[in-house]
């Protein structure tokens, strides 16, 4: 992989990816530029990247929200106003009321939704990122849009 | 179904926040990790520094024992006369050249002439008694002595001024 792909890797896919990761831990961004370096790092590239860097990306999103829970009994967390989209609002939508919504979603459904709205994944993609089934992955998307259309 | 895809393309209009990556420590750090983690260069690194290493210790001048200062030394300010060992005495031991030595070769060589030359001398101060005279007996011991080898000239001082062969000079006389 050379440096013009990677580049072109990061900004096309850098946001969604830290979205993707925040769905599961509070420093997404490290847990991207760890999934970035791994992709770098490997002898042979994978067939399709973008997959690859969802599966490792929400792997170790994963293992970050373990650790962050053991760590939150013994710290206080102090939270800060985290933005999930750069814009404020766009078309009528303000990504405030997105973001509540989101969190609302069971995480598996959130995962999904990321994954097919920011992601540009396909479900047979996300059903392997995800571990299930095509039609499951399928399901989650149409749940989740469906609740999301309720609260928005 | 019509308004969960419209909500879909709302919601993808968002763009999602990067939040702290820094893009271009991301890409350095990406170009430090593409490099591989090849160690033979360090090892051929260490290597050569142990090899220089170990070429200082060897080549490190080691310090001279400083000579005992005495009278022996002050007076040594002279040079050393230079003993010279006569041809037929052995040099000694430490400074013996092996027989193939160019020198050992030459001063044989010398001594062979040398030893030549003293028993052609010796030869020449008797006197040589032919068998017929000895036969004779008596009176043959005053003879003159036989002319040193060296001194004997193979070549005479001038060449015979004659401009005959030997026959018509007879007849010319």
């Amino acid at each position: 992989m050379d440096s013009h792909e990677f580049t072109r890797l990061l900004d096309d896919h850098g946001g969604p990816l830290v979205l993707y990761a925040r769905q599961w831990c509070d420093s997404p961004e490290d847990v991207v530029q760890e999934a970035l370096l791994k992709l770098v790092a490997v002898q042979q590239p994978p067939r399709q990247v973008v997959a690859w860097l969802y599966r490792v990306v929400r792997n170790g999103a994963i293992d970050a929200a373990r650790r962050s829970r053991r760590r939150q009994k013994r710290e206080t967390v102090t939270l800060r106003p985290v933005h999930w989209f750069v814009e404020d609002q766009a078309e009528g939508l303000t990504a405030e009321a997105a973001t509540e919504a989101l969190q609302t979603l069971p995480v598996d459904q959130r995962e999904v939704i990321v994954a097919r709205l920011w992601g540009g994944l396909g479900f047979e993609e996300i059903a392997e990122v995800a571990g299930c089934s095509q039609s499951t992955a399928f399901r989650r998307y149409t749940a989740g849009i469906e609740s999301l259309r309720k609260l928005l | 179904m019509n308004d969960n895809e419209s909500l879909a393309n709302r919601l993808s209009r968002l763009i999602p926040n990067r939040g702290a990556i820094d893009r271009d420590s991301l890409i350095f750090a990406a170009g430090r990790a593409s490099a591989g983690k090849i160690r033979v260069w360090k090892g051929l690194v260490g290597s050569l520094a142990a090899t220089q290493l170990l070429t200082l210790v060897f080549l490190w001048p080691r310090p001279v024992a400083p000579a005992a200062v005495g009278p022996s030394s002050l007076a040594g300010d002279r040079p050393a006369p230079i003993e010279w060992l006569p041809s037929d005495r052995p040099a000694p031991a430490a400074s013996q050249p092996s027989e193939d030595s160019p020198f050992e070769l030459a001063r044989m060589q010398r001594e062979l002439l040398a030893n030549e030359k003293a028993r052609l001398r010796g030869a020449s101060n008797k006197t040589v008694v032919p068998h017929a005279m000895g036969a004779l007996g008596g009176g043959i011991s005053q003879r003159p002595p036989v002319r040193e080898i060296f001194d004997e000239k193979m070549v005479p001082d001038a060449p015979p001024l004659r401009a005959f062969p030997v026959v018509v000079s007879n007849l010319l006389n």
